[in-house]
């Protein structure tokens, strides 16, 4: 079983680090899935918190890293799946959002127990010299047997998608009504309109967000709408710590609403908020 | 008695007694001609921070000649007082009531003043007789060099290791070779020589010190913008960190350092094959708490050194109280102090020590008869402890642990006779209630290998 990842690029590096300083405010743990070109990074995935949602986020490895090697522990195995704590992942990369650093090298070991060693190299303002700093984050491997529990969720189906050119606005004003209503309710049309309605016994409260661009649309409808847990959905907004400012909200009428933000050009994040009863 | 202090020397003096705040319980001032001197040492007195306020860093100095004054007032109160200091033009702190309370004033903006009065607890000082002179090994470096060194850690890691070598630098929160809980993530940081105003080191050496101390004094370094020196020998002797400012602020933070001796040290730490399963037959608490146990179970750690493994401790106190003037009364007090002061372990710490020394006992009883009572150590081992400091001609209660040097006299009559030994039988008939129920020995199921480490780099 082998795993050796290197970043050199320092924009990549803080791309990632924003990404895993995301999931680490989003649950402890963190489910790690290494395909031969993939990364995928899971968080929540049995869904069992109640104020966390599902996010997932599928990194191509040519994008963010130049050197990528990955063994699994038997030939006819293709993935590496570990879990460990996201906060402690978090710190091992956090000097990567500085840009002081010169590259990162990620590394599969046994040192009394598996962990993912993190060396950096960095050069910090106060000196001319390189540091070496290196963290070992302890890992859970999790055996072939265990495989099924753990996959990459699916993106569900949905009958409308929209582009949302601004996370802040939606931030804040989720942030607000998580406050007034435990349930938020999104309705979009093929007009390219998005509603958030919240609804408490004392007022209703809409927020219209007009000429947004549809990104899907299926055939059989020009409207969906979808009633999700506010908590989940101010989580998911107040975790994020992406430069990106682009959404994509797509609708599975009284099912779930997927969220995606595409970060580059094959590192994708996720979120399913799922349908709650009125 | 009275001394002044103007604005900004104040803020100084306030960040002082918070720095020294981190570090003890209780603020000890010693007033003498060159300057007022601010000390405090921890609970379980491994470590002493003191602060050194030259008399040109006060505007009025009022102090008879030949004469000093030594006082020991109750930290929380200084806080208090000492707590807003940005808009304080003035301070004054005077002595009176026959010298049993501190009084002092803050000038501040506005024609407003604060007035505090600080009742005196006790005049003891703490001494000690350790040499500050210059070690062996010296790093000497800005402020901000040794804060990168602090941050790299999580602020809720206890301990720092140096591995410093004639070209490098390596801080770490564990140490090579020690076997450390499946969720610990180690951390280490590589320095080079050359980031340093000063780096000599004549002989590679290991130590590890209690970070918590460290990073109060730091605090105030770096509020000095000053560069700071650490300055060490090796493991087992205490280190030293101290700052210089103008020549009229000195810091001296004597910390003690983790001998040798103490460290368990893992069998089955190197990079191995994954598929060999190695049973811990040791207890699994690995944190190492500053801590002494008592004489008794430190002597069956001395006898049963090969074969069991116990969790390391920090050396016994190096410091000793000296009661001043009044012996009289002194002496009872003193006494007391020592006394509260041989150590409350924690629970953890005290369940795995009985875990441990239940372990070493029950393998002593199977290789040879039991001793009654274990006889003091005869051992010659390194002395767990530095020059230990008894400066008056008082008598000290031999309390401590019989490791300490051999200069101090203890009086028998005023010492405290300690608890009578346990005897080992009793441990071995009921060891089994002396352990906790979840023996934490076995391997975790995380830890199981699935496949030979077939990395080629290593």
């Amino acid at each position: 079983m082998k795993f050796r990842a290197q970043m050199k690029d320092p924009l990549y590096m803080r791309e990632f680090q924003n990404i895993i300083a995301t999931l680490s405010k989003l649950s402890k743990d963190c489910l790690m899935i290494l395909g031969a070109q993939q990364m995928h990074l899971i968080v929540n995935e049995d869904q069992s918190s109640t104020s966390s949602p599902l996010v997932w986020v599928s990194i191509a490895a040519t994008e963010y890293f130049p050197e990528y090697v990955m063994e699994a522990a038997h030939p006819d195995q293709d993935y590496i799946v570990l879990i460990m704590s996201a906060a402690n992942l978090g710190r091992a990369l956090s000097f990567l959002r500085g840009g002081g650093a010169n590259s990162c090298k990620l590394k599969l070991q046994r040192i009394q127990f598996p962990c993912i060693s993190v060396a950096c190299s960095l050069l910090s303002t106060s000196s001319t010299e390189a540091r070496d700093v290196l963290y070992d984050v302890p890992v859970t491997i999790i055996p072939a047997s265990d495989w099924p529990t753990y996959v990459v969720p699916q993106v569900p189906p949905s009958q409308l998608a929209l582009a949302l050119p601004s996370l802040r606005l939606l931030r804040s004003l989720i942030d607000k009504l998580k406050n007034m209503s435990p349930s938020l309710e999104f309705q979009a049309n093929s007009d390219g309109e998005l509603n958030v309605v919240a609804t408490s016994e004392m007022s209703t409260v809409t927020s219209r967000f007009k000429r947004l661009l549809p990104r899907f649309l299926s055939a059989d409808s020009d409207r969906a709408s979808c009633l999700v847990d506010s908590r989940k959905a101010s989580a998911f907004f107040t975790a994020l710590q992406l430069a990106n400012e682009e959404l994509t909200i797509a609708i599975d009428r009284e099912h779930s609403i997927h969220l995606q933000i595409d970060v580059r050009k094959d590192v994708m994040l996720h979120s399913i908020l799922p349908a709650v009863c009125a | 008695m009275k001394y002044t202090l103007e604005g900004t020397n104040a803020r100084v003096m306030a960040k002082a007694v918070q720095s020294l705040s981190k570090v003890g319980k209780e603020l000890f001032i010693e007033i003498e001609q060159q300057g007022l001197q601010m000390r405090a040492i921890n609970a379980t007195q491994s470590a002493v921070g003191s602060i050194f306020f030259k008399r040109s860093m006060f505007e009025v100095f009022d102090m008879p000649p030949y004469s000093d004054f030594y006082c020991k007032i109750s930290m929380k109160c200084c806080l208090a007082v000492f707590r807003n200091m940005s808009e304080v033009e003035y301070c004054e702190l005077n002595l009176i009531d026959n010298q049993n309370s501190l009084q002092v004033n803050l000038r501040c903006k506005l024609e407003t003043t604060k007035e505090a009065t600080i009742s005196i607890i006790d005049d003891q000082n703490i001494n000690t007789n350790i040499d500050t002179a210059q070690r062996s090994n010296i790093l000497l470096g800005d402020h901000k060099l040794f804060m990168d060194i602090s941050n790299i850690f999580n602020s809720t890691e206890e301990e720092l290791t140096l591995e410093a070598n004639a070209d490098s630098l390596v801080a770490k929160n564990y140490i090579e070779g020690t076997r450390v809980n499946d969720k610990f993530m180690r951390t280490q940081l590589k320095l080079k020589p050359k980031e340093f105003d000063r780096y000599q080191v004549i002989k590679n050496t290991v130590i590890t010190f209690c970070i918590k101390e460290f990073r109060a004094f730091l605090l105030f370094g770096e509020c000095l913008n000053a560069s700071l020196s650490l300055e060490f020998d090796d493991a087992g002797s205490p280190c030293m960190l101290k700052v210089k400012k103008h020549g009229e602020i000195e810091c001296l933070l004597i910390m003690s350092t983790l001998s040798p001796d103490d460290v368990s040290f893992s069998h089955d730490y190197c990079q191995q094959d994954l598929t060999v399963q190695q049973k811990d037959v040791r207890t699994a608490a690995s944190k190492r708490k500053s801590s002494t146990p008592g004489p008794s179970v430190q002597q069956k750690r001395r006898q049963q050194d090969g074969q069991a493994e116990i969790d390391s401790s920090m050396e016994s106190p190096l410091f000793q109280f000296r009661p001043s003037e009044a012996p009289s009364v002194q002496q009872a007090r003193m006494l007391a102090e020592v006394d509260t002061v041989v150590l409350i372990e924690d629970e953890a710490e005290a369940e795995a020590l009985m875990l441990a020394a239940a372990d070493a006992v029950q393998e002593a009883c199977r290789l040879a008869p039991p001793k009654a009572v274990p006889e003091p150590a005869a051992t010659p081992a390194l002395p767990n402890s530095t020059e230990v400091c008894f400066y008056n001609t008082d008598d000290a209660p031999a309390t401590q642990s019989p490791e300490l040097s051999p200069d101090v006299h203890g009086d028998d009559d005023e010492s405290i006779p300690q608890s009578p030994e346990r005897f080992p039988q009793m441990r071995t008939i009921f060891s089994r209630c002396f352990q906790s129920t979840y023996v934490p020995r076995e391997p975790s199921p995380n830890s199981h290998a699935y496949a030979p480490n077939s990395d080629t780099e290593d």
